[in-house]
């Protein structure tokens, strides 16, 4: 059984990563073909949808302060 | 000009991120998120003692080890607080019992002030989000000072805005910074543990309370008179 340090570390490396693909394709949107545009944002439109769905899931199982999403 | 002390009026001087509201994990969170993206260390115990209370210049001087350019503080100030506020908003509440508290203070005529370090996005998103604005005579931020906390600048610039003598001032803050700032402000500092235990600020402030249940009127004009 893992401590519960390490499934923080989990989710928070998840957010990371998240955020970072967001961040990223932001910076690629700004300077993007016009052709690429709707590419990119629904992409970020995904992340976002993965981002509000991690919140919920924190919500329903009562760790969002712990968590900090 | 500046506005003269009143010496029969009390004022309480409110840090915002951690006092009024209990947001600390989120912005946790979010700073922790943002060093790992952009290769900086982090750390909770940093966190805490280093970034916590700082305003965004400060915060991203003590990360970059050099003072950030004008545009390097806007883009990497917008991408944090657009983070903390996403992860934060659903949750956006007032402090418990900070609303009876805030009722209390001002029914016995003392002047209420927020004084954060946090930039004026942050101050609209949590004082209008939670519709706390009304209920403080002043509102001080990062911009309107020219040296952050743990400078005494922030809470000096809230009691001249409310007219208040700082000595008849009593600060309530949950960071180690702002408490060097409210005590270097002359100003008795009651610690709010939501970013430090109990046992961490209480040999440092007048007092400490968990959160705005923990306080009433007897307790407030005790620190006040001490």
């Amino acid at each position: 059984m893992q401590q519960p340090e390490t499934y923080l570390e989990f989710i928070h490396d998840v957010l990371i990563t998240v955020h970072s693909g967001i961040h990223e394709l932001r910076d690629r949107l700004a300077f993007c073909d016009p052709s690429e545009r709707d590419y990119i944002e629904g992409r970020i439109f995904s992340y976002t949808e993965l981002l509000q769905t991690i919140q919920a899931s924190a919500k329903a199982f009562g760790l969002s302060h712990e968590i900090g999403v | 000009m500046s506005i003269l002390p009143d010496p029969t009026t009390l004022a309480a001087l409110f840090d915002m991120d951690g006092v009024i509201v209990n947001n600390m994990p989120y912005h946790e969170t979010a700073w922790r998120i943002f060093c790992e993206a952009h290769g900086f260390a982090f750390s909770k115990e940093m966190y805490y003692t280093q970034l916590n209370g700082k305003n965004s210049f400060d915060s991203f001087a003590f990360l970059l080890g050099r003072e950030p350019s004008a545009e390097e503080l806007r883009e990497m100030s917008i991408e944090k607080e657009e983070m903390y506020r996403n992860n934060y908003g659903p949750h956006l509440e007032p402090a418990e019992g900070l609303i009876g508290f805030l009722n209390v203070l001002r029914e016995h005529g003392v002047k209420c002030a927020v004084a954060t370090s946090a930039p004026i996005e942050n101050v609209a998103f949590t004082l209008d989000g939670t519709g706390l604005r009304p209920l403080f005579d002043v509102v001080v931020d990062a911009s309107m000072v020219q040296n952050g906390k743990p400078a005494p600048d922030i809470y000096l610039k809230a009691a001249e805005l409310v007219g208040v003598h700082p000595k008849n001032c009593v600060v309530f803050e949950d960071a180690l910074l702002g408490i060097q700032a409210g005590k270097a402000a002359g100003m008795p500092v009651i610690g709010v543990s939501t970013s430090h235990s109990e046992d961490e600020l209480a040999p440092i402030t007048s007092a400490v309370i968990a959160d705005f249940r923990e306080i009433d009127w007897n307790h407030f004009e005790a620190v006040v008179n001490r």
